[in-house]
């Protein structure tokens, strides 16, 4: 049992934090307001390597471990959620499944340049009647001879719009079910590709969230991610390192709900004293503090475990269900600690509250989650 | 202690230090000389502040003044100096701390006291950028300290008709260190050390044309415009020998007025030693309102122009 | 090939320091240590040059646990690090700083510049750079925001309070740089991971010839305190007092203290 983090964990938190500090904090309330995607700090992200934080080196990655990756994306989500999210959606979502499942052509096509920062990936498995119940896919996918042909549409794919590079979920076989869904790596330029309405959120509003469409959509059968049918399994399994990056995410907007507050109710008097000194202030912090402690621990518990090669599905769920609870939580607190200001754009804990909100909802809701460590209890 | 040296590359320092030196003198005969650029009139000032011997150097207009480390080494070794004030200019730290080595030396920078007691010297001087300050002992001599300027007082028992020897001091030849240019700065830049109001501006100006309001405001109390260092380093919007800090200019005005300046202690090391500090911020939690004897929470652009009216008025008032 | 030595301190962040307010004394319980931040432009200024004149950059630290600071600066550019980490230097001044530091770059031998901060986020002495100048035997050039690099020696630009010097430098010196020389870098997550790849090398305070009897430091602290400052603190547009009154008030305030004459 050890819980220090290694050295160069620590060196990793450092620079990703002075990063954020620097470049992330500083736009994180105006591209909020403005609902603006922040291209530019894709391309920083890009130079200091961090586009492909588990994807080794030979495969334009940095090869560092799911640790160090849960740090990067807690501490950019400390800054800036919606950040946190384009990164975690291309790392955990794109990134991730082509290397586990991808052919070594796929590899050297598609994950090379995502895992090096020059393109941006998208995942798309939701659509409008497939939500919770990700399996009832409309969305089909037909052999023509060399090409597949797609036809539905996607909703609510994170980066939509800016990817250049999509993961899409299809049915090859209906009457397969779940066994019946294949991924597919798309390009955004593929005819027939249609980037639809893009959403207009409580929070995270940072990041893209578009519709997408696919009319008659060819796709070159090299394309076909893992084997036909496999697809549903590529979603779930890419879906568990999701699910630590949301629970790393929520734990960041915690984080950052937790520093807003500690420094409010030492510089905030009333009565003459900071309201730091009276005890129903310090009983929030406290409460914060101590579950912002445990949803670290889980959600570094759950990456130590895939670093490992150990089962950790159930884990993953745990970390993102306590944790987007977490920031929920602290995000509340924290609006409350800092009253009538806490309310207002003035402080930034209101959009801490309402980037929280999302950590509950996307990869699984929280009722999936509990269906997760349920199953894996009853199993 | 009875032999000291005092090293400037700035006569107006040098009597300051001066001062200082007839005051650890006290009523003991002693000899304190004095190594200064200047000429023979610059050396009878300082005589008049109380050298016994003033040795002239120059700014040599090929290589660099600290090239005169080795001369003094010799000198230090013929006449055993007990302590060596230096002049806490960049080129005197600079010297200061060669000399140091050379002679196996303590040596202290920027001081802001120096006490004698007892064959013990003991020092004070600002460390952790200016969070704390740190008491200093030392018995081992000579002892050198830099000392910035306007830190102590020039000696009051000033006599122009006091007599002294004045020689001129030479530099070695054949140097490594050559001067290719030497820019001096414009001359019509206001020492804002010199201003006995001074309104600093900061971060809290959203552009650049808002620091009219505070031109406007140091014009009507007949002060100047200094700043924190972003405003001068990052956005430009100043010229850098008007930014205040540890890194910047140290000054002491009678009144100085923080205008938008959020107050990081790097920026209140340079204003530590002013009479009285105002500060204006819309941030109720300002760390500057701590360091403040007045505060005014509210817009600058509502303050400022306030405050411009309000001194005319009472000005026109102390008038009738 | 030009040999460039950047030295560094390994210091408290001095942002984790609280001072006491009951006695004013300094409370070090959660103060981390970080490369002092004026030598990280030393630092980057030798990436920068490695990088652009092809230089090889090395870095040298001596000081109490100076080991944890290894990873930190081989991710920042320097190919290797070599260093004296006894318990001993916690407090020492920099006449014993700069000799365990020309010991080292003597041990390295053929260093051709070593670059500096302009002093300590610590103790902000300002004097290891022009004291190991004078040990080694270098020329000595002090604040400098502008730095190259040529066979025949290095070419500079030093702010002062009077102006600029431009000045040339033949053969080896010491040069200390000012905060506005650059920007330090934000190293990159493979530099990070590629830091433990590095050398390093831990030297005996004996394989540099220092004796500890013979060079202890000449200071002695007797105190360090917190700053105060007594100040009035009082807000002046309180209980509604609107913007115009309050100016006109603390005017009125300022014209009775003879602050305004």
């Amino acid at each position: 049992m050890n819980f220090q983090l290694t050295e160069e964990q620590e060196l990793i938190r450092q620079m990703v934090r002075e990063f954020a500090e620097t470049e992330v904090k500083p736009i994180a309330a105006e591209i909020d307001k403005n609902h603006r995607f922040p291209k530019e700090t894709l391309q920083k992200l890009k130079d200091l390597n961090l586009m492909g934080v588990i994807i080794p080196e030979e495969y334009g990655g940095s090869g560092a471990d799911a640790i160090s990756y849960m740090i990067v994306i807690e501490e950019l989500s400390r800054a800036c959620a919606s950040t946190g999210i384009i990164l975690a959606t291309h790392t955990s979502l794109v990134c991730y499944p082509i290397l586990k499942y991808g052919t070594e052509e796929q590899k050297q096509k598609y994950l090379v340049p995502l895992a090096s920062g020059e393109k941006l990936g998208a995942f798309c498995l939701t659509e409008p009647g497939a939500g919770t119940d990700a399996a009832s896919q409309q969305t089909t996918a037909v052999l023509d001879g060399d090409y597949y042909v797609l036809n539905g549409s996607k909703c609510f794919i994170t980066n939509g719009g800016y990817a250049d590079t999509y993961i899409v979920m299809a049915m090859t076989d209906k009457g397969k079910g779940t066994k019946g869904i294949s991924a597919f790596i798309m390009e955004k330029d593929f005819p027939g590709f249609i980037v639809g309405q893009t959403e207009d959120k409580l929070g995270i509003r940072g990041s893209s969230t578009t519709e997408i469409i696919f009319k008659d959509c060819r796709v070159p059968k090299e394309n076909l991610l893992g084997q036909e049918g496999q697809g549903f399994k590529i979603a779930m399994h890419s879906l568990d390192v999701g699910r630590a990056g949301v629970g790393a995410q929520a734990l960041g907007i915690a984080q950052a709900c937790l520093d807003e507050s500690v420094k409010y109710a030492k510089e905030r008097v009333q009565f003459d004293k900071p309201i730091g000194s009276f005890q129903a202030i310090q009983w929030m912090l406290a409460d914060m503090a101590t579950k912002i402690q445990c949803a670290r621990h889980l959600v570094y518990h759950a990456a130590w475990l895939k670093e490992n090669n150990l089962p950790f599905s159930a884990e993953a769920a745990m970390a993102k269900l306590y944790a987007s609870e977490t920031a929920m939580e602290a995000g509340i607190k924290a609006v409350q600690i800092h009253g009538g200001h806490g309310y207002t754009t003035n402080y930034p804990v209101e959009r801490f509250l309402r980037d929280a909100k999302i950590t509950e909802i996307y990869e699984g809701t929280t009722e999936v989650m509990k269906m997760v460590i349920a199953g894996n209890l009853l199993k | 202690m009875t032999k000291f040296w005092i090293i400037s590359d700035v006569a107006e320092t040098s009597y300051e230090l001066l001062g200082k030196a007839r005051e650890l003198l006290g009523d003991q005969e002693g000899i304190i000389t004095v190594y200064l650029i200047g000429n023979e009139t610059t050396g009878q000032e300082a005589i008049g502040y109380g050298a016994d011997l003033v040795k002239l150097m120059e700014l040599p207009p090929d290589t660099t003044w600290e090239q005169y480390a080795p001369v003094l080494v010799q000198e230090a070794q013929a006449s055993q100096p007990e302590m060596i004030l230096v002049g806490a200019t960049r080129r005197g730290k600079d010297l200061a701390a060669q000399l140091a080595a050379l002679l196996d030396s303590p040596c202290v920078t920027e001081c802001k006291s120096i006490e004698y007691d007892d064959g013990k010297v003991i020092l004070k001087r600002i460390i952790y950028g200016g969070l704390a300050e740190k008491i200093i002992e030392c018995c081992q001599f000579p002892v050198i300290a830099t000392v910035a300027s306007r830190t102590f007082e020039k000696w009051t028992a000033k006599d122009a008709s006091r007599e002294g020897t004045i020689e001129k001091l030479d530099l070695p030849a054949g140097v490594n260190v050559q001067v290719v240019e030497r820019r001096s700065k414009p001359q019509e830049v206001v020492n804002i050390k010199d201003a006995s109001i001074v309104v600093g501006v900061g971060r809290g100006f959203s552009e650049q044309d808002e620091l009219k309001m505070a031109e406007e405001l140091a014009k009507v109390l007949g002060g100047e415009v200094a700043c924190s260092r972003p405003i001068a380093e990052d956005l430009h919007w100043l010229p850098e020998d008007r930014y205040i800090g540890i890194s910047g200019q140290i000054i002491k005005p009678n009144v100085y007025i923080a205008a938008g300046i959020s107050g990081q202690v790097q920026h209140v090391y340079g204003i530590r030693d002013a009479k009285t500090i105002i500060a204006i911020d819309k941030n109720e939690n300002a760390p500057i309102f701590q360091v403040a004897d007045y505060y005014i929470v509210g817009d600058l652009k509502e303050v400022l122009p306030a405050l411009t009216e309000a001194v005319k008025e009472v000005k026109a008032a102390n008038k009738g | 090939m030009k040999k460039v030595v950047a030295c560094y301190k390994w210091v408290i962040d001095e942002a984790d320091i609280r001072v006491e307010e009951k006695d004013h004394s300094l409370n070090f319980e959660r103060a981390k240590y970080k490369i002092s931040e004026y030598d990280r432009n030393a630092i980057e200024a030798g990436a920068l040059l490695n990088e652009e004149k092809g230089c090889e950059f090395l870095a040298v630290t001596c000081g109490p646990n100076v080991e944890a600071s290894l990873k930190d600066v081989l991710s920042r550019g320097p190919a290797s690090i070599s260093y004296v980490n006894e318990e001993w230097l916690a407090d020492v001044d920099s006449s014993v700083t700069s000799k365990i530091l020309a010991g080292i770059i003597k041990k390295i031998g053929n260093v051709d510049l070593v670059i500096c901060g302009e002093g300590s986020s610590d103790d902000y002495s300002q004097q290891v750079g022009p004291r190991l100048a004078a040990l080694l035997g270098y020329a000595s050039v002090t604040f400098v925001n502008k730095l190259d690099i040529t066979e025949e020696g290095i070419k500079v630009e030093r702010k002062l309070e009077d102006g600029v010097e431009v000045l040339e430098v033949k053969g080896p010196a010491v040069v200390t740089v000012l905060p506005d020389i650059n920007k330090p870098r934000i190293p990159s997550l493979k530099q990070i991971l590629a830091a433990k790849k590095k050398p390093t090398e831990k030297i005996s305070l004996k394989e540099i010839g220092f004796d500890i009897n013979a060079s202890q430091p000449k200071l002695k602290t007797l105190s360090i305190s917190g700053t105060v400052m007594e100040r009035k603190n009082m807000q002046i547009n309180t209980d509604g007092l609107s913007i115009k009154d309050a100016a006109l008030k603390l005017v009125k305030q300022l014209n009775a203290d003879g602050s305004l004459a």
